[in-house]
């Protein structure tokens, strides 16, 4: 592992390339680039879900976490690993200080895998129209948990409002009585077509 | 330069010590015959293992305290030096406006090679080189300071025994090329003749900025020196991955089959630099990423992707064969939607706040240079009619990265249903130029498990995995390459015209309008999308 501090994304990605070439890593298997937005405290949780969606897909994983917007010097930390804690894929660990909170898809464009799909998942606190959220604009699917927001009724709404193709939700895949555990479910048209039902 | 030559050279190099040789033995006219030293049974020109060793000989460089001078070209020579590949008899002849001795521009070039080799540091390397480094001091009007450039060239011919060969390595901007090829022209330092050796030059990129300009600065530089004098530098060239796309098309029976408008759908080039402009912001405000990279290196790279079979590997045939497919290349009618050039605006890029490329030092306000340019081309053979070849360079995007992607067609009948392959894409084959350089090999694959399900994986063959030798950088090779005189390497002066054949009309239609903008740390602008979307594909995230 890696880790930098007060670093610049540039030096992000030459250490995420020796981590490779001295680790011996996977490079071209990756399936797809995840990108967490998350806070400190859902760190153990987004880590177990990270680890065992890992073992199934080989991806690499930015995690992305905003501190204190009003530092008044932007700063940017990092902690790079292949393998180990959060499975056998590669993960970036970004922690974002000031400004650079706000452009956070500066340091993850550059950082996501080759021509591989990406996919957004915002932890908790989702932002309102994901599909232009800065760092939305780029995924082929966008993932959300409306339930963990403040507002969950509200935020299914706007969900619902701002719907674009490439939005997923979990919640709805979570409610035992509905869906059975752990599947996830398309929002918008087609939602209720079985044919189209959580895969 | 033929094989005897080559065994002449090394048969000298490698059976004199210049430390125990003085400089008297030459003086006294005890060389000994060329045909003693031709004739040796133990060295076969077909032995892989002779190092290619160039004949001994001096390089002039001209503009010695230039950045290019300093980060690549004399690390560079160094690194050849201490890869052994120089002959024992090589002289490294500085020229500069300079108030500098040979120690100044010793210390110079230490300092340069130290910094920026490739190669590790050996003092014993450095010391036999050092005893090799002259300077002469003079501005590029002053006739005085080249009769004494000539005059030193003449006596090296006795000290060192260059047999009167140089190769001139014109590391100034052009604007000064008639000047000094003037004053080359007159003390006579360019002709082989009066020399009793070879007397090459080496040009760098621009060569001119339009067809016009190139006609002129060619004819000027061939006026001078002999045409299959003159090296014209294209680094991109030198690259191992560039060099390698010829291994990979002509050396297996695999590729070939499919590299064609049958199967290849579209093919891709890319040139991503991260950086802005840095300091050159008077070159680059001149120039634009059209003339300053799609050119040269884009269009060299589309000519080894695109060109026929060289009947022989040999400088001659590959030129005659990337030379056929630039004059084959068509630009767009509808140039409008077809021809993109940008401008960064202010924005963040990896983590950093950095200016719009007109709030740069030394940029104009108002400036409308393009720091971006994208293009779709054709190329009018029988091979690739109708496949586009989409072209794009730029400054201030998220990565730097230089890559080749031949998108293939899809299968012409699926017997999957839709939604088993709606991961799937085109099949691809990627040259990784650079970094991370390789080939990569992209096609479906059935996921595990009870359904049917196809998405798409990759195969990888990654340089620095394969081999554990470490490929020499692009301007050891080319330098070396000068001194030897092989020119396969080097784009002749025809495929420089055809290129501004290509480039003017696009400078042409650009020129009124002002360039779109996009975020410094973006992949470009949108339009640059629009024009792929409208042929209904997309641009390969690299």
């Amino acid at each position: 592992m890696t880790t930098l501090w007060d670093t610049t994304g540039t030096a992000v990605v030459q250490a995420l390339a020796a981590e490779r070439r001295t680790g011996g890593g996977v490079t071209s298997g990756l399936a797809l680039t995840l990108v967490v937005v998350m806070e400190e405290k859902d760190a153990s949780d987004v880590e177990a879900a990270v680890s065992i969606a890992a073992s199934k897909h080989p991806m690499r994983v930015l995690m992305v976490l905003r501190h204190n917007l009003e530092a008044p010097v932007p700063r940017l930390d990092a902690e790079v690993s292949i393998g180990g804690r959060y499975g056998p894929g590669e993960t970036v660990v970004l922690r974002m200080y000031g400004r650079l909170a706000l452009h956070a898809e500066s340091v993850t464009l550059p950082l996501l895998a080759p021509d591989a799909p990406v996919v957004a998942w915002w932890y908790s606190k989702t932002p309102d129209v994901i599909a232009y959220d800065p760092l939305g604009v780029f995924a082929d699917r966008r993932i959300t948990n409306v339930i963990r927001d403040p507002d969950p009724a509200a935020s299914l709404r706007q969900r619902a409002e701002d719907y674009a193709p490439g939005d997923t939700d979990l919640t709805y895949g979570d409610h035992p009585v509905a869906r059975g555990p752990g599947r996830g479910v398309r929002l918008g048209p087609g939602a209720g077509d079985p044919r189209h039902g959580a895969r | 330069m033929t094989d005897q030559d080559v065994e002449s050279s090394i048969g000298t190099a490698t059976t004199r010590d210049p430390a125990e040789v003085s400089a008297e033995a030459f003086h006294l006219g005890a060389a000994p015959e060329p045909e003693q030293l031709t004739r040796n049974p133990l060295r076969d020109a077909r032995d892989r293992r002779l190092p290619r060793v160039p004949e001994p000989c001096a390089l002039v460089v001209f503009g010695v305290t230039g950045d290019l001078a300093r980060k690549k070209l004399l690390p560079a020579i160094y690194d050849l030096a201490n890869r052994g590949l120089l002959p024992a008899d090589f002289v490294l002849l500085g020229f500069a406006r300079r108030d500098w001795g040979d120690g100044d521009f010793e210390e110079l070039a230490m300092k340069a090679a130290k910094e920026h080799a490739r190669t590790d540091w050996k003092e014993d390397v450095w010391a036999r080189l050092s005893g090799d480094i002259m300077f002469v001091p003079g501005s590029f009007d002053d006739d005085e300071a080249f009769d004494k450039l000539d005059k030193t060239l003449d006596d090296l011919c006795k000290s060192h025994g260059i047999k009167g060969n140089a190769a001139f390595y014109l590391s100034i901007p052009p604007s000064m090329f008639p000047v000094v090829l003037k004053q080359m022209e007159r003390t006579g330092m360019a002709d082989n003749e009066a020399s009793g050796g070879w007397r090459r030059v080496v040009v760098e990129k621009p060569f001119g900025h339009d067809l016009n300009s190139a006609l002129d600065l060619n004819k000027l530089v061939d006026d001078v020196f002999t045409a299959s004098d003159v090296f014209r530098i294209d680094h991109y060239l030198g690259k191992e991955t560039v060099q390698n796309l010829m291994a990979l098309r002509f050396a297996n029976q695999l590729f070939e089959p499919v590299w064609n408008a049958n199967f290849v759908d579209s093919v891709q080039i890319t040139m991503a630099e991260d950086v802005g402009i840095g300091g050159r912001a008077a070159f680059y405000d001149a120039t634009g990423a059209a003339r300053d990279v799609l050119q040269n290196h884009l269009l060299q790279l589309l000519a080894l992707t695109a060109m026929e079979e060289p009947v022989e590997f040999t400088a001659e045939a590959i030129q005659t064969e990337k030379l056929k497919v630039l004059r084959a290349i068509t630009v767009p009618p509808d140039l409008e939607h077809y021809a993109v050039r940008g401008q960064y605006d202010q924005g963040w890029q990896a983590g950093e706040r950095v200016p719009a490329y007109t709030g740069e030092t030394g940029v104009p306000e108002d400036s409308t240079t393009e720091t971006y340019a994208a293009v779709r081309l054709g190329i009018d053979t029988r091979r690739w009619a109708g496949v586009p070849f989409y072209l794009r360079t730029g400054k201030r995007l998220p990565r730097r990265v230089t890559e080749i992607a031949v998108v293939f067609k899809k299968a012409p009948h699926l017997p999957f249903s839709q939604t088993d392959t709606e991961e799937l894409g085109h099949n691809q084959l990627v040259i990784r130029v650079q970094p991370d350089e390789g080939v990569t090999l992209k096609f479906g694959s059935k996921v595990p498990g009870s359904a049917m399900e196809v998405r798409d994986v990759s195969m990888d063959f990654l340089y620095g995995e394969a081999f554990t030798e470490s490929s020499p950088e692009a301007y050891e090779r080319l330098i070396l390459d000068v001194l030897l005189g092989d020119s396969t390497l080097f784009p002749r002066n025809a495929e420089v015209e055809a290129s501004w054949r290509v480039i003017d009309p696009l400078e042409a239609f650009w020129h009124p309008h002002q360039p779109a903008k996009y975020r410094a740390g973006e992949w470009g602008p949108k339009e640059a999308d629009d024009m792929l979307a409208r042929d209904g594909r997309a641009w390969r995230r690299p």
